[in-house]
């Protein structure tokens, strides 16, 4: 018996080395054009694994000359002017990189993520980060949660690089500071061969506060319909309209209401601490855009009207880190809109554009009625009216030159109290006339 | 001095083939392109020419990138093509080089002869699924279609789907070899190709646009006497602002010689 298991053993032996070796008799030698065919194969699956991944950005840096009075929206990079600048009144000049996006895509199947960064002198800050899935059917549909553009209207939505003038117009300023918010979308779209194919839904829920962490339980809806459809290769034509329904937590009991053109007391016996002032926009918004023999001609025109909680002063922002102090709350009546026209100079890379814009952070009450002793209204009520026009030079693929200058126009009032009054009227000083706020920028950009 | 004289030579062979003048898109146009810069390059021995195909989508993109001096393209230039170009400066030259039937299909043994544009319209979109519905035998019907980024894929959306989708899951083919290949071997297939590719081993349909008119047969005859009703240009864009690159090309395909070659691979001059 054990003769045999020994034979056996000796027989496994044999036979493993024996297979061994006439394995490693049959491995050939790979020739040059086979060593060349495995390295292409491998460096192929490596580049396919480095395409998934797309890094793409822009650099603008610019001078900017303003008026003494400028602001912060015209005048986006610094702010007003320095005190010293201040005191004497003087117009002022800065030169900034106003954005250095870099942006990160990584796409593979369904799926894809997004990380977007903003690096100036001013330091680094993040942007869009955020993830977003297909339907795998018609990859149509798609859900997007993270921070991104909140689906409103069309000019918060349309990348700072491929807009004609410097800054976004002073309603979308105001309305959303960040233009980013935290929340998630989804965007329905019917199938291609549908007669509604040329639709677009976005809706989402945003938390409200911009690019900082959510504070409150609530969020706020935001939804835009959107269509566009293009004859030939030489007309496209898109419009949509556009809801905000959100609300902002009060820490105060008191909230104002405009009625008969003053700020009153509304629902004086409530306790609205812990309630949600409301927080609402609805817009429309329509492009057109045709070429013809002189080249390019762009038509974009944006209306928005709502209710914007905002303080006395006529602070709107209401971004919070943590839950906001008490202070009253005074709902303005908004309404803003522009107009912007982008027209080609024929066979020379040169395009014109003008654009006005409006926006009335209170659309009861105008003119002297603003500051009136009683009305709680003051430099926060007032219109601004803005004109800007300019020329881009598109230098060439990469590479684009903007000059352009803004003409702002403020309402006027005679108020013009220089304190606070006893009976609510606010500091105005400075309205009664048009103030010196026009800005000249001229801004290289860069886009890689 | 050996070493220098080899790298001068390395040199004006790595700055000449820098300068060869690229040409990319229409899978269609490749056989033209080819032929032409062959007699291009025959009567200008200093230039030199690379012809690439890809589909019209790919030359067009390639030419918006700056990758390719000539964009070849089936189809005309979309809104947004032409925008992104705007963007950069950039305008378009559109150059119609020669004009192309598209033929429909199928197979050798397809009892089919002829088809109504509102037949080929229902068989793309997935109305029709059975040859018998059309005159033929009980057998269905196997639709194939290019890929997106062709430019016949849009020309035949265009013009023969009145810019209906083609329905969902339709065979899409990488070229336009590949659709012959298949129809030859499916005898419920059906396709469309441009004139030049034409061969035995499928039969093209004679076709009708009205109704009440009879089917019309493609060939060069037919659709330069405009009796058959799909044709389209066959287009170069370039350009405007480096048309010197490619300027002597567009030339020569205009010229005599090149509208002659045009003719010979089973398209329809312009001239």
């Amino acid at each position: 018996m054990n003769i045999i298991k020994k034979s056996r053993f000796i027989a496994h032996i044999i036979l493993c080395l024996t297979a061994g070796f006439a394995a490693s008799a049959q491995e050939s030698v790979p020739t040059p054009f086979e060593k060349l065919i495995t390295k292409a194969d491998s460096l192929d699956s490596s580049l396919r694994i480095l395409q998934r991944l797309k890094i793409t950005g822009y650099v603008q840096a610019q001078y900017q000359y303003a008026q003494a009075d400028a602001d912060g929206i015209s005048f986006k990079q610094h702010g007003k002017a320095n005190a010293y600048e201040k005191s004497h009144n003087t117009d002022y000049s800065r030169f900034a990189i106003r954005r250095g996006r870099l942006k990160f895509v990584y796409e593979e199947g369904i799926a894809s993520a997004v990380a977007q960064v903003d690096i100036t002198d001013k330091g680094l800050s993040t942007k869009d980060i955020y993830l977003q899935v297909k339907d795998p059917i018609s990859g149509r549909n798609m859900l997007k949660a993270g921070m991104f553009y909140r689906p409103f209207g069309h000019e918060f939505m349309l990348s700072s690089s491929r807009r004609e003038s410097p800054e976004r117009t002073r309603i979308s300023q105001i309305m959303f500071p960040d233009e980013l918010d935290l929340g998630f979308m989804l965007t329905l779209q019917p199938p291609k061969n549908s007669a509604l194919a040329a639709l677009r839904l976005d809706a989402g829920w945003f938390t409200g506060n911009g690019i900082r962490p959510q504070v409150v339980s609530r969020m706020d809806f935001v939804a835009h319909l959107y269509g566009s459809h293009t004859f030939g290769n030489s007309i496209s034509i898109g419009g949509g309209i556009s809801a905000y329904l959100g609300g902002v937590f009060q820490n105060d009991s008191s909230i104002f209401m405009m009625d008969n053109g003053k700020f009153m007391l509304h629902d004086k016996n409530a306790n609205r601490i812990g309630r949600y002032a409301p927080r609402q926009y609805f817009g429309a918004d329509f492009q057109y855009a045709q070429f013809t023999a002189a080249g390019l001609t762009q038509i974009r025109l944006e209306y928005v009207a709502g209710k914007h909680p905002g303080n006395a002063a006529g602070a709107y922002d209401y971004r919070f880190s943590a839950l906001p102090a008490a202070g009253e709350i005074y709902l303005r009546p908004i309404a803003g809109g522009y107009i912007s026209v982008a027209q080609d100079l024929g066979p020379v890379p040169l395009t014109a554009v003008a654009r006005y814009d409006f926006f009335d952070p209170n659309t009861d009450v105008s003119s002297n009625n603003i500051g009136a002793d009683g009305s709680r209204t003051g430099a926060g009520d007032v219109a601004m009216h803005s004109l800007g026009c300019g020329l881009l030079w598109k230098i060439n693929q990469t590479l684009r030159l903007t000059a352009y200058y803004e003409l702002v126009k403020n309402e006027t009032t005679a108020q013009i109290p220089s304190v606070a009054s006893e009976n609510g009227s606010t500091y105005i000083a400075g309205y009664d006339s048009d103030r010196r706020d026009n800005v000249f920028t001229l801004r290289l950009q860069y886009t890689f | 001095m050996k070493k220098m004289i080899l790298a001068l030579v390395f040199l004006a062979g790595v700055f000449g083939g820098l300068q060869a003048q690229k040409i990319k898109g229409s899978d269609t146009m490749l056989p033209l392109s080819q032929k032409v810069a062959e007699m291009f390059m025959k009567a200008r021995p200093s230039e030199s020419v690379t012809v690439t195909g890809g589909g019209s989508g790919v030359g067009i993109a390639a030419l918006i990138e700056g990758t390719t001096d000539l964009a070849q393209s089936s189809r005309k230039i979309k809104f947004d093509e032409r925008q992104k170009l705007q963007q950069g400066g950039k305008t378009v030259k559109e150059v119609t080089a020669a004009f192309d039937a598209l033929a429909v299909i199928v197979h050798p043994s397809n009892k089919v002869s002829g088809l109504t544009r509102e037949q080929l319209e229902a068989i793309f979109t997935g109305k029709i699924t059975n040859w018998k519905d059309v005159g033929g035998e009980n057998l269905k019907i196997i639709p194939y279609a290019r890929e997106t980024s062709s430019g016949t894929y849009e020309f035949f959306r265009e013009s023969v789907l009145r810019n209906r989708n083609y329905m969902n899951g339709i065979m899409s083919m990488p070229a336009t070899g590949a659709i012959i290949q298949s129809i030859s071997q499916t005898r419920g297939g059906i396709g469309y190709v441009g004139l030049a590719y034409l061969n035995k081993d499928v039969k093209a349909l004679g076709v009708s646009y009205k109704s009440c008119a009879g089917h019309v047969q493609p060939s060069a005859a037919s659709a330069k006497d405009g009796t058959y009703p799909i044709v389209r240009p066959l287009l170069y864009y370039y350009i405007t602002q480096a048309e010197s690159r490619s300027k002597a090309f567009v030339d020569f395909v205009l010229s005599t010689e090149g509208q002659k070659i045009v003719g010979e691979i089973g398209f329809i001059p312009v001239k």
